[in-house]
């Protein structure tokens, strides 16, 4: 037999069985020299792995603590959650004007206010190349006075709960880790459907109207909105709405955000009994993971991620509440990078504004939570802007009772109750 | 009341998600010489190294929240380690790590030590996958299951890397030593 090529040596060295190749090796010194020289090399090719331990670990728990936590989990959701709300507030604010005397659209807004619960299935889709497809799925169910409840679907099996319920604590479920967490009470005064009594107010007609579409047996009727006309703070999208003629409730809602897919809401069920949703009952023996409340004072990662913000769109994310998604989407646009709820490119990493939109998204998450669980907070960004010193942009009630003032400058204060009246004038 | 269970990974990552870092700690002591390993293809130099590894345990904890299957956490930082290195080695250039290879063990024969560091210095050339195969398969003890988890590909897949790498380290090593790149 003929030495060894540097292929049968290689098949070896990576333990393929090759008898005739072993025999060989007992017989030619040469080979067998070559074939342990081979495998010495490549063992040593592991040899980086040798380091510090204790102190790489101490770096990272020491760099950790600046860290925020990342318990929010539900990205998606978030935006389901923020779009589902919008598209039903689009549907009343659709329907609820127009000419004097009770239209069909002021009699389908009228039956949306009638409304005590619903539920409906969710998909949040996005296109890559020709295909659209869905990359979360779920069940949402919104009861009065507006709780809500996610159900994050993978392989038609329910993998994750989160309920947000209204001046209660909620619970968040992870089926898959078989863990749960306790969430805060949700206070936002404006992020469901109790709001709609404001966004009915709005003036005009729909953009356009739709070809009508089959649902089911239903002929429905359709019509397109720019979701901005809800408000600043919901970004830039069109939200598409097909309604039954004889109940006037929707069928499907669409909500197209620019950019950033497109969520879909159907299967609705109007006024189911709602008293098992919010049960916050965990299951036998999962594990509890409820974070401890914020080591930190958000105060510090708010007012960074505003700066990067306003360095970025040139204004503080405008409207009366700061969605985090869609406002870290705004800013990542401006930047030039991607989406924030998508997996960064190689192209947004290469980006040098990438790690600083990074950690302003979390930053613009926090102004989120504490507009979402705070009972006494407001955000001004729909009249102060940079230049406004002495205006309160955003404030929320710290435990001791005393407020925690952001101004317009982005300079910060504590204040009590009474001066913060003087600061917005009431 | 703890249980005995050695907490899995999806335990850690929950309790992290939770707010516990000492979680993500236990984490980087599963893992931090697997990310090591991956950045060790950037760089020979122990405090680069130790850098990069920070830097993909950093960006592992921003990005945790995108984590869907935490059971699958070591391949997902893999995944980060691997783009970590790929920008280090974009901001050097391309630049082989010729100037960076290590200077030989003071306890290893000089000609052991020539031998390592030739093989070193080829390795940092091969194409990127053949590169990691070899690295991940002789830290995984040789396994090529976890090998393959670790690099996205199949076992086939894995062998075909592998013996495709060992072979052109095998054909430099039986260059004789004057006239080897």
């Amino acid at each position: 037999m003929n030495c060894l090529s540097a292929d049968r040596l290689a098949a070896l060295a990576v333990g393929e069985p090759d008898p005739a190749a072993r025999d060989h090796l007992d017989t030619c010194p040469a080979c067998a020299a070559a074939l342990a020289r081979l495998e010495f090399a490549l063992s040593r090719l592991a040899d980086g792995a040798e380091a510090d331990h204790p102190a790489g670990r101490q770096r990272l728990l020491a760099a950790l603590s600046d860290e925020k936590p990342t318990r929010e989990v539900f990205t998606m959701s978030r935006v389901l959650i923020g779009a589902a709300a919008l598209a039903a507030a689009v549907a009343v604010a659709l329907f609820g004007w127009g000419p004097a005397g009770p239209s069909a659209l002021a009699q389908t807004a009228e039956a949306l206010r009638q409304v005590k619960s619903y539920q409906c299935r969710t998909q949040m889709l996005a296109r890559e190349g020709d295909k659209e497809v869905t990359r979360e799925a779920g069940t949402f169910s919104w009861a009065a006075p507006g709780s809500v409840r996610w159900d994050a679907v993978e392989d038609g099996k329910v993998v994750r709960v989160r309920l947000l319920i209204r001046g209660k604590p909620g619970l968040e479920i992870d089926h898959k880790a078989e863990t749960f967490a306790r969430l805060e009470a949700l206070h936002s005064p404006k992020l469901f459907l109790d709001s709609l009594g404001e966004v009915a107010r709005l003036e005009g007609k729909p953009d356009r109207e739709l070809p009508a579409r089959r649902v089911g047996a239903v002929e429905a009727k359709g019509f397109e909105v720019a979701v901005s006309r809800l408000g600043a703070e919901y970004g830039e999208g069109d939200l598409r709405l097909w309604i039954d003629p004889t109940t006037k409730l929707p069928l499907i809602l669409e909500v197209e955000m620019r950019g950033d897919g497109k969520l879909v809401l159907d299967e609705f069920v109007w006024d189911k009994p709602a008293d098992k949703w919010f049960d916050v009952e965990p299951p036998a023996k999962y594990k509890d993971v409820t974070a401890a409340p914020p080591e930190k004072d958000p105060t510090e990662q708010i007012v960074a991620a505003l700066k990067v913000y306003r360095k970025h769109c040139g204004k503080y994310p405008p409207g009366k509440l700061v969605f985090g998604d869609v406002a870290g989407r705004a800013m990542y646009q401006a930047a030039g990078l991607g989406s924030p709820s998508r997996p960064a490119s190689d192209e947004d990493r290469m980006n040098p504004a990438f790690e600083e939109c990074q950690a302003a998204a979390t930053g613009l998450a926090w102004i989120n939570h504490v507009q979402r669980h705070n009972p006494d907070s407001a955000y001004h960004g729909e009249t102060v802007g940079p230049p406004d010193k002495a205006k309160v942009l955003l404030r929320w009630k710290l435990k001791e009772g005393d407020y925690r003032v952001i101004y317009g400058d982005l300079r910060t204060e504590t204040v009590k109750a009474d001066r913060l009246k003087e600061l917005e004038g009431k | 009341m703890g249980t005995d269970r050695e907490p899995t990974d999806a335990d850690l990552v929950a309790r992290t998600r939770a707010g516990d870092r000492e979680a993500f700690g236990l984490l980087y002591d599963r893992y931090a010489r697997l990310v090591r390993v991956v950045a060790a293809d950037a760089a020979r130099d122990a405090a680069t190294i130790q850098d990069l590894t920070q830097e993909c345990f950093l960006r592992g904890f921003r990005q945790l929240a995108t984590l869907r299957e935490p059971e699958r956490f070591r391949f997902w930082l893999v995944g980060i380690a691997r783009q970590v290195v790929r920008e280090h080695r974009r901001r050097r250039g391309h630049e082989p790590l010729v100037g960076e290879v290590a200077g030989p063990d003071q306890g290893e024969p000089a000609d052991d030590a020539d031998e390592i560091d030739h093989v070193l210095r080829r390795v940092a050339e091969l194409p990127e996958d053949e590169r990691l195969a070899v690295r991940l398969f002789y830290l995984a003890g040789r396994d090529a299951d976890e090998t393959a988890g670790l690099l996205g590909v199949s076992r086939s897949g894995v062998y075909v890397l592998l013996k495709r790498a060992c072979a052109r380290i095998a054909r430099w090593l039986a260059l004789p030593r004057e006239v080897r790149p």
